[in-house]
């Protein structure tokens, strides 16, 4: 009796869902029970345990009790939703044989904004769990299992003057009514304009420092082999969106392409950007190579290793020939293997220098020119070149 | 897409606020369909991570001249993370446009001078 109940039950809880075995619903299963006039104990435990090895069971189920517990505390259980699990069957690679399991994909993100007078403060943390459990993981042909922790801290001071005059805030808006309308950028009354804008809203020096550590562990389903993977980046930036800053004469990067901006009558007088000063990127990685076959030649295996980067870039707006804007790139990294291994460094592969800088315009016409090279795992960020490309 | 006119508040303001910041040094009818790659911080040469923390510095400077010295105020349901987030995802796609960091702005922000910021 109590099997009949169980019977019902399932019917009414997974009325849609397909037997993996038969292709049918269970409820069609049910009814074909039913109508076959033999309902017996043995055929009853045939319909139940096709039903009970379907997946689509478990993800009915799963379905109502979530639903359920956000019915009762949304704001409790709202978390579900960044949780997404789907029950499955595994197949072996090597067998026939199968088994229950689920996927589950979890992300979780949180970010708190602090604005104070001087300095706008983020915090942000994201959480990633990722993978494939099987009930028996000997039939787990996906058997990976990944986590990460992402932690994010960052900090701006300065940029802008703050203002709170709605007489200037409508002023700058009629400036703006009258600048949008004007062609010629050059023109005396654009530059009077501009001129009176900027009278009206004051740029200042803007600093920006960010953190970012992270971790994550790859595994497989019962962690008997394992990888911790960690790293993070320090990043350091100053912009002097004013032209008249500090950082406009201590961007001495930048002169080259202010006399041309001069020279070709761009800008009305020598002015160096200080909005352009390079910015400094340090970064620590657990790198994991693959498909490295240099080195694996070398030392025999593709283990992990630790490396750190130094990266500065640095690009600026050189001059504006008929549509064509033109553009100078730069960017310069450094990468250095810790305690690599004297195989490595005889190969001087245990660090690399590279240095690359382009003219480049709107439509894409490239010069370039390069020294040095990447690492064979960063390779895809060296530069495309379109039109004419010089290398060292 | 916002249809890229100078009447549309968020366009304008976005206009002034890149050519302020040497950000574009095209007039406001050429700039909409300027890519995002054709912006000044844009650096092609970069890596992916350096890049996006160039974007972060020019969202929070948009986001800073907006809120602080235009007069502009976040739209319902916006705080300042989601609206640095915002015009972040759209400064890392050097195939966008100026248009689309309008159209995204035009989300975000109630500027001065449109109905619901007087």
């Amino acid at each position: 009796m109590k099997k009949v109940i169980l019977f019902i039950g399932l019917l009414l809880i997974a009325g849609n869902c397909f037997s993996q075995y038969t292709g049918e619903t269970i409820e069609e299963s049910i009814k074909k029970l039913l109508s076959s006039g033999t309902l017996s104990k043995e055929s009853v435990e045939d319909v139940l345990k096709g039903a009970i090895k379907n997946p689509e069971l478990y993800n009915d189920a799963w379905g109502r009790f979530v639903n359920y517990l956000e019915k009762e505390d949304v704001s409790k259980w709202s978390w579900l939703n960044d949780l997404n699990v789907k029950f499955k069957t595994f197949q072996s690679i090597n067998s026939s044989a199968t088994s229950l399991g689920f996927s589950y994909d979890f992300n979780y993100s949180y970010s708190n904004f602090i604005k104070k007078d001087k300095k706008r403060i983020s915090n942000a943390l994201s959480l990633k769990l990722k993978g494939n459990v099987a009930f028996n993981r000997n039939v787990n042909p996906n058997d990976f299992l990944e986590s990460s922790l992402n932690y994010s801290f960052s900090m701006f001071t300065g940029g802008v003057v703050k203002q709170n005059n709605a007489a200037i805030f409508t002023e700058l808006n009629n400036i703006q009514a009258k600048l949008t309308s004007i062609r010629d950028m050059k023109s005396q009354e654009a530059i009077d304009l501009w001129k009176k804008f900027g009278e009206n809203m004051q740029y200042s020096d803007q600093y920006y420092f960010a953190i970012n550590p992270r971790l994550s562990l790859e595994s497989n389903q019962d962690f008997s082999k394992k990888q911790f993977v960690y790293g993070g980046d320090l990043f350091i930036g100053a912009k002097g969106w004013n032209n008249k800053s500090t950082y406009a004469a201590l961007n001495i990067f930048d002169y080259p392409f202010a006399l041309v901006r001069w020279m070709t009558g761009f800008d009305p007088k020598f002015t160096p950007y200080g909005s352009t000063f390079p910015t400094m990127q340090v970064s620590l990685d657990n790198v994991n190579p693959q498909n490295d076959p240099q080195r694996q030649a070398i030392t025999g295996n593709l283990d992990p290793f630790t490396r750190y980067k130094l990266e500065s870039s640095f690009r600026t707006f050189v001059t504006r020939v008929k549509n064509e804007n033109v553009f100078f790139n730069a960017n310069v990294r450094y990468y250095r293997e810790l305690d690599a291994s004297q195989a490595i460094k005889t190969a001087g592969l245990d660090d690399h220098f590279y240095f690359v800088m382009a003219l480049q315009t709107t439509t894409g016409f490239y010069v370039s020119y390069s020294k040095g090279k990447l690492p064979f795992d960063a390779i895809n960020d060296e530069v495309y070149a379109v039109g004419f490309q010089y290398k060292l | 897409m916002a249809t890229w006119e100078n009447t549309n508040l968020a366009c304008a303001t976005l206009w002034t606020t890149l050519y302020h910041m040497n950000q574009l040094h095209t007039n406001f009818e050429d700039s909409g369909d300027l890519k995002i790659s054709d912006l000044t911080f844009f650096n092609p040469l970069s890596s992916g991570d350096a890049r996006e923390q160039e974007a972060r510095m020019i969202a929070d400077q948009i986001d800073n001249t907006f809120v602080n010295a235009r007069g502009a105020k976040y739209a319902d349901n916006v705080t300042n993370s989601t609206a640095i987030n915002g015009m972040v995802s759209i400064l890392i796609d050097g195939d966008k446009q100026v248009n689309d960091l309008a159209s995204e702005a035009d989300e975000l922000y109630i500027f001065w001078g449109e109905q619901e910021n007087q």
